[in-house]
């Protein structure tokens, strides 16, 4: 027989339970339904929409990041901070290495930098021109970001299919995909 | 007393010429949640779930939802996207439905009967895009502002700085975050500065109307007349300034007639 104790224990998890409502732990809409909301977007959220990008569903910040980083997207030697804003060439960063941008003769031959990668999604219409790569971003547009993301590698996986229907099962030279 | 039962009896027939509607949830893909107007919790969608004014919707990535209204419109609410139901009313043989585009991209299939006109909008920050029996996807990204595109029939759109456009299927147009529209549209809506009769006249609406802006209108006997004053901005002993809202009629030509 249960101790009462016990019995008050169960009592109390019901009750917070029952507080955070039916709503199912939904990693990714609970990120949606707060980011939307939030007039300045931190690191911590820009690691998350990268994530979400790649498929990771759910994830807190530190899983994440270790995550980014053995995929090759997040340097090793960054440091994602939660209450650091932001910018728009560190979401840049991240987004041309998830998404397999190649750039332009700079980035090949120099690599990828927050400027230049900034400055390529700006052409791909991914990320919005108003200020540098320096400006902050908002929660609102953290969502246009993973939207327009998305949208570029679907039709680059569409573009690159047809090719390689084209060239008759051969991959085309020169494909980051 | 004789007041009050007058005004129960006013608020009764009201209600009864005009009844709130409800949407249903036809399809989920992936994840979508939905919040119930006076709840601030948010709970799965699940098809068959009943959506109503003030309600919300959101969609997750990878995600979509199709919402089926009372008056046979169609909606798809497309991944990342987060609406809310303002209006859905249902009188005699008008339906209104007024969507609030918080963030992301819906597509809306509206379809007119001889029984039923549909009054449908979407609006977001930027823009207002009406449907008229015809289909549109309208897409507001922060950042990029509001998009909005007709793939079938006629449609209007307006900014918010009231400027608005007719578009025509596979017309697109674009508002921008600080809220100025590019578009290859026509102007579909006028501010007028006229002497007419006050608002609410008929004739007066109809002269106003064939005056300025050389439209086909619809004879008297038309039930379903949709031109109309929507707004008054100033008057003084001479003169009015209205805002006068009509809808295209097809020319004899089969193009419909426009405003110019």
């Amino acid at each position: 027989m249960r101790s009462g104790r016990g019995i008050l224990r169960y009592a109390f998890l019901a009750i917070v339970l029952g507080g955070v409502g039916v709503a199912p732990a939904h990693g990714q809409s609970s990120f949606f339904r707060e980011v939307v909301l939030k007039p300045r977007a931190s690191q911590a959220d820009g690691v998350r929409m990268v994530s979400i990008l790649l498929s990771r569903r759910t994830g807190d910040l530190e899983s994440d990041t270790e995550f980014l980083k053995n995929q090759s997207i997040m340097p090793r030697d960054w440091k994602p901070d939660a209450n650091a804003q932001l910018s728009k060439g560190w979401a840049s960063y991240l987004l041309v290495r998830a998404l397999g941008v190649r750039g332009g003769v700079g980035a090949r031959v120099m690599g990828w930098t927050k400027r230049r990668a900034y400055q390529e999604l700006v052409n791909l219409q991914i990320m919005p021109a108003k200020g540098g790569e320096h400006a902050k971003l908002t929660g609102p547009e953290v969502i246009t970001l993973l939207d327009r993301s998305s949208g570029y590698r679907a039709r680059e996986r569409a573009r690159n299919s047809t090719e390689v229907a084209k060239t008759g099962g051969k991959k085309p030279e020169g494909k980051s995909e | 007393m004789r007041g009050i039962a007058l005004a129960v009896a006013g608020l009764l027939v009201c209600s009864a010429a005009a009844q709130a509607q409800q949407a249903t949830i036809k399809s989920v893909s992936g994840e979508a949640e939905m919040k119930a107007a006076p709840s601030t919790a948010f709970v799965a969608a699940t098809v068959g779930a009943k959506l109503k004014s003030g309600d919300y919707i959101m969609t997750g990535f990878d995600s979509s939802v199709v919402l089926a209204f009372e008056d046979n419109s169609e909606v798809t609410v497309s991944q990342l996207t987060q609406l809310r139901i303002d209006e859905f009313l249902k009188a005699e043989n008008r339906a209104k439905t007024q969507l609030y585009l918080r963030v992301g991209t819906v597509q809306a299939k509206v379809k007119h009967t001889a029984a039923v006109r549909s009054d449908f909008s979407v609006v977001t920050p930027t823009c207002t895009a009406s449907v008229r029996g015809s289909e549109e996807r309208v897409s507001f990204l922060p950042g990029f502002g509001t998009t909005v595109e007709y793939l079938e029939g006629l449609g209007v759109a307006q900014d918010a700085r009231g400027q608005t456009v007719l578009l025509r299927a596979n017309d697109t147009a674009k508002v921008s975050h600080a809220g100025s529209m590019s578009t290859p549209g026509d102007v579909a809506q006028s501010v007028v500065v006229t002497d007419l009769s006050p608002a609410g006249s008929e004739t007066g609406e109809r002269n106003a109307s064939m005056g300025f802006n050389r439209l086909a209108v619809r004879p008297d006997s038309d039930p379903t007349n949709p031109n109309s004053i929507v707004g008054r901005v100033g008057s003084d002993s001479n003169r009015s300034i209205l805002i006068f809202r009509y809808e295209l009629l097809p020319s004899t030509n089969g193009s419909p007639t426009t405003a110019r």
